[in-house]
């Protein structure tokens, strides 16, 4: 469904509206924010926010928006889960004024060469990880990427526990010989 | 590569991931479950009604408090100007009524005595005491007036507060007529008892100023704004989060702490691990302790339900307690039940080795209930790696020692042929 779709559809009825968005930019909203949250939140606390993301789109979408859709909801969601973070992780923002004589050298850690590797690498690893096809490649992101067991696993996908850690473990083997073969550790090992 | 990690443990990656990845992970794979989804979906439109509703109860409320602001109607206005004058009236009155015995003729036939006026001091204080001395009468009678005129200020004050159509100079005013009542009774001495109760009544600057830092009308609008009434009311209920992990640990340890919101000082804990990419998928073997304290049984050896973790226990009667259970490291982090741990200085949380594989350990002194009747006990939990399996020890009654040396001396062992 397009945006400008979904936009003729809220103006319609806001409860199929909402579904709509909810069914089109669920699983994008829940990706941010179990990435922003995924090292200091229980699922439970992910979920909250994600239902906040939401209530916070639909509250202020009626109104004619203009730009992208995707854009906007992407950008509520990093705030609703950077300020849940910061919640949860019990930090909040120090303020340092700019004034200050002892204000020590302000230090970026970004290192553009390593993201550029890292970058490449994550690229390479989703391709190959997509490759392994279905259901070892959702197996494969579920386990390693928003750390679901295999009981959860297995119910998402509806398979017995046991086939999912076969699965995985045959995906995991296949993947790193794949990845071998494309010099990943090489790379790997330099950026490292 | 970062330094906490695993070398084979290539999914590092995933974590930190960048715009362009998380559209490719949302676009090609389930974030949750149907029934996960349809919870969240369901939660978003309750929020979204709630918040609603609540700018649409902020929009009404609003309006009626304002209508019933009924301190600013003229109507209002009138009825306690009117009530403050017939206070000041028949204070006024009273107050007459009371003088009216202290003619010079009835009360005081000596007033004008020598005696009286010379002994009348510089100081003012001094003016009261020789009063009093020398004129007992004079002096019940200044003692009642300051009474009089101190009920008059205080109504004055009172009225000036509650309205800010009464002169704001009425206390003065009240002073005013309650020294010429008494000029007219007693031409000297009284004329100093006078000033000295002008003197003690506060200012005249004081009553404006006390009427001023209290308006009425200032501060109602202020107690109309409800928007700031549900922010103070609403109580905090979400406690605080930690998340620690060890340098070198695979473990990293999540905290809240419920004690400033249930008075029970402990903590909820759950212990972690990112897991390895090649850890074991299955219980080949499992870990069994060749050394356990003196007297201890082992009591069974159970696997769960759905294969994730195995179980098997020591225990020494009812006295003591041992239960080591054996994880698969992709599972222990969603398995793992959370620690209720009391948040005193005996509890302790430190990283560390088991046969230099990573570990932690939790240790607190447990007190019982009073109903058992025994010594607080100590508790020790050890998490440690080994073999590719998360461990976990839990230890009741035993010293920190005595349970390092059981997780030490842990070694693969066959599994039992299951029936």
């Amino acid at each position: 469904m397009t945006e400008q779709e979904l936009r003729s559809l809220l103006q319609k009825s806001k409860k199929e509206g909402h579904r709509a968005v909810f069914q089109q930019y669920g699983n994008y909203v829940y990706a941010i924010v179990y990435s922003k949250l995924r090292s200091c939140a229980t699922h439970e606390d992910i979920e909250e926010c994600v239902s906040d993301v939401f209530a916070e789109i639909f509250m202020h979408l009626d109104t004619d928006h203009e730009g992208s859709l995707q854009g906007y909801i992407g950008l509520v969601a990093k705030r609703t889960a950077i300020n849940a973070y910061h919640r949860l992780s019990g930090k909040s923002c120090m303020m340092i004024s700019l004034d200050d004589e002892n204000l020590p050298p302000i230090r970026t850690e970004e290192d553009v060469a390593q993201d550029y590797e890292n970058k490449t690498m994550r690229a390479l690893l989703l391709d190959k990880i997509k490759a392994l096809g279905e259901p070892d490649s959702s197996i494969i992101i579920q386990k390693y990427f928003y750390r679901r067991n295999s009981g959860q696993i297995a119910k998402m996908l509806s398979l017995s526990p046991a086939t999912v850690r076969k699965r995985c473990e045959r995906a995991i083997k296949k993947l790193k010989s794949t990845l071998s073969e494309e010099d990943f550790y090489e790379t790997e090992s330099k950026s490292g | 590569m970062k330094q906490n990690q695993n070398p084979d443990d290539i999914f590092y990656l995933l974590e930190h991931a960048d715009d362009e990845t998380i559209r490719h992970l949302s676009e090609n794979y389930l974030s949750a479950d149907a029934d996960e989804m349809e919870r969240i979906f369901q939660r978003s439109e309750q929020k979204y009604e709630m918040r609603c509703q609540k700018d649409s109860d902020m929009d009404e409320v609003s309006v009626p408090v304002q209508e019933k602001n009924i301190r600013n109607s003229g109507l209002y206005r009138s009825i306690f100007t009117m009530a403050a004058c017939l206070i000041l009236t028949v204070g006024a009155v009273t107050g007459i009524m009371k003088l009216k015995p202290l003619t010079p003729e009835e009360e005081l036939p000596s007033a004008d005595t020598p005696d009286t006026t010379e002994s009348v001091p510089e100081t003012e204080s001094e003016t009261i005491q020789t009063t009093e001395i020398r004129q007992p009468e004079i002096s019940a009678e200044t003692t009642y007036v300051t009474d009089m005129t101190e009920t008059l200020t205080t109504t004055a004050i009172t009225t000036t507060v509650m309205t800010e159509t009464t002169p704001k100079s009425t206390a003065v005013t009240s002073h005013t007529k309650t020294a010429g009542i008494t000029e007219t009774s007693a031409p000297e001495t009284v004329q100093t008892v006078t000033e000295t109760i002008i003197q003690s009544v506060p200012e005249e600057t004081n009553v404006p100023e006390i009427a001023e830092t209290i308006p009425v009308t200032e501060t109602v609008p202020e107690i109309t704004e409800t928007e700031t009434i549900p922010e103070t009311t609403e109580p905090k209920t979400e406690p605080e989060t930690e998340t620690a992990q060890a340098p070198d640990s695979v473990f990293y340890l999540e905290s809240k702490d419920y004690g400033a919101e249930s008075g029970f000082e402990y903590i909820i804990t759950s212990v972690k691990v990112y897991p390895d990419a090649d850890a074991p998928d299955s219980f080949d073997v499992y870990y069994m302790p060749t050394w356990i304290p003196e007297g201890d049984e082992f009591t069974g050896l159970g696997k769960a339900e759905d294969g994730s973790s195995i179980s098997y226990s020591y225990a020494k009667g009812h006295a003591r307690n041992i239960i080591i259970h054996q994880y698969l490291q992709s599972d222990f982090t969603g398995l793992a039940p959370d620690l209720n741990v009391p948040d005193t200085e005996y509890s302790d949380f430190t990283y560390t080795t088991i046969n230099q594989n990573p570990a932690c350990y939790y240790t607190w002194i447990t007190t019982p209930l009073p109903v058992y009747n025994t010594d607080p006990y100590q508790s020790n939990i050890i998490y440690w790696k080994q073999g590719g399996y998360i461990l976990w020890l839990e230890a009741y009654n035993l010293s920190l020692e005595e349970s390092f040396q059981i997780a030490e001396s842990c070694v693969p062992t066959a599994l039992p042929e299951e029936n």
